[in-house]
């Protein structure tokens, strides 16, 4: 079974029908990435869409020389901010990765008849981007520390921390969640 | 190891980053203090909790659109690719022929003009179809090469997405009416056995899909699977078949709706 960038390798000579392969691979792990980005069922279906679009239309940039998840995370990092760019051009980018989001989901006053994975899902989505996508990239999208670092464009040390504070902001979230008792 | 340290590396310990050194003195220390236990405890508990998250599954219309797009890619490439003789034409401004050149050149050119425009016009009707026709067998073709791209994945639900693209196959090649035979024989999925008996159906008028198809039958163990093909057996009233269904019948270990699915089919094809 050819590897990924074995795979990718022969879509940029001209097998394009080769995407195929990756696709099957990545489709739902990607729609999952988009879908705890951006809780929008229908924009992480047209996002996953639009990335593979993206792979294809830059094929001739992969170069084999980072893994090719790394490369095909770095469009899909690109094709998440273009689209916060397109509906808040106001605000810088890095700004909206910090803030907390505005729309909080309600406290649960009936914890007790939510589903756990409900509750960690609403927690989640408290979380500031920047913190959402990490834990998003090194827990579900099992990238080393070194791979979400390169995709940040920050170090090593920066990405563990960001982890770190990440783990404890969730936890908080989640107890709150389930109104403070635990 | 110290407190500052060790909790900077409780991340690496989680994402298994840590070399087994590494992890074993952080482990030491996490021993002996109390408050980075803690601290760890918590950590690692909302690091495995997030695993409870369960994978969404996105909508049909994805994997639809997707492979729309890449047919019409692929039909892209292989138009842009085509006209080579259009790059030649891109240099004709520039050619600079002399007045003797030309009178030299002339009355060649006059002659394969005329052999060529009787060339054209004998043949324009036959191109409409011949392009059509052309056209079918590109697409035929690339459905054929998807088909085998998902075909030999691990994930079954993409072999059964290759097996429902091959619905579509007017005339499928060698090499891929092997890939779905194999399958028939040896995939580990139930279900991709099935679909492959759907699949095949469509192609068993040809005689070696038939005689392959009428062999499986003895080894099959799936009893699904041994039923699908009875009764495809009996739909392709497959005379050669019916002494594979007669071994069937006499087989002791086998169960009784298969036994009685056989013992009807061979009356179905005899």
């Amino acid at each position: 079974m050819p590897d990924d960038e074995q795979v990718m390798a022969q879509v940029r000579e001209g097998r394009v029908e080769m995407l195929a392969v990756l696709f099957e691979r990545y489709h739902v792990r990607l729609f999952n990435f988009f879908l705890r980005l951006t809780a929008d069922r229908p924009l992480s279906e047209d996002l996953t869409q639009e990335l593979f679009l993206r792979i294809l239309k830059y094929r001739h940039t992969f170069r084999g020389e980072s893994k090719f998840s790394t490369w095909m995370y770095q469009i899909a990092r690109n094709l998440h901010i273009d689209q916060i760019r397109s509906r808040h051009p106001e605000i810088p980018i890095d700004d909206l990765f910090e803030e907390k989001p505005s729309a909080q989901p309600c406290p649960a006053q009936n914890a007790e008849a939510r589903q756990e994975a409900d509750l960690l899902a609403q927690a989640l989505e408290r979380l500031p981007l920047r913190k959402r996508e990490v834990l998003l990239l090194s827990r579900f999208q099992n990238l080393k520390y070194q791979e979400v670092a390169r995709l940040l464009e920050c170090s090593v040390e920066n990405v563990k921390t960001l982890v770190h504070r990440s783990l404890k902001e969730l936890r908080r979230h989640y107890l709150d969640l389930q109104g403070g008792t635990q | 190891m110290n407190c500052q340290e060790a909790r900077g590396k409780i991340p690496d310990l989680l994402n298994d980053g840590l070399a087994a050194a590494e992890a074993s003195r952080l482990r030491e220390h996490l021993l002996s203090c109390p408050s980075c236990r803690e601290e760890f405890q918590e950590l690692s508990e909302t690091w495995a909790r997030l695993g409870i998250l369960p994978e969404v599954q996105p909508g049909p219309e994805l994997r639809r659109n997707f492979y729309r797009q890449l047919e019409l890619e692929l039909r892209e490439t292989a138009a842009a690719l085509r006209p080579a003789w259009r790059q030649w034409f891109r240099f004709l401004p520039n050619l600079r022929l002399s007045a003797p050149v030309l009178r030299l050149v002339a009355p060649a050119l006059v002659v394969i003009a005329v052999f060529a425009s009787g060339f054209f016009l004998g043949n324009g009707q036959k191109d409409g179809s011949g392009q059509i026709q052309r056209l079918s067998r590109e697409k035929d073709n690339l459905q054929q090469q998807f088909s085998l791209a998902l075909l030999t994945q691990p994930s079954a639900s993409a072999r059964l997405q290759g097996l429902s693209l091959t619905s579509r196959l007017q005339d499928p090649d060698p090499a891929l009416l092997k890939t779905l035979l194999a399958m028939l024989d040896e995939d580990p999925s139930v279900n991709v056995r099935l679909s492959a008996v759907d699949a095949l159906y469509l192609f068993a008028d040809r005689e070696e899909v038939r005689a392959a198809i009428t062999a499986s039958l003895a080894r099959q163990t799936s009893p699904l699977v041994q039923i699908a093909l009875i009764d495809l057996m009996v739909a392709l009233k497959e005379k050669r078949a019916a002494a594979a269904l007669k071994k069937l019948v006499d087989d002791g270990q086998i169960l009784p709706e298969v036994r009685q699915r056989a013992q009807s089919g061979i009356s179905h094809i005899l």
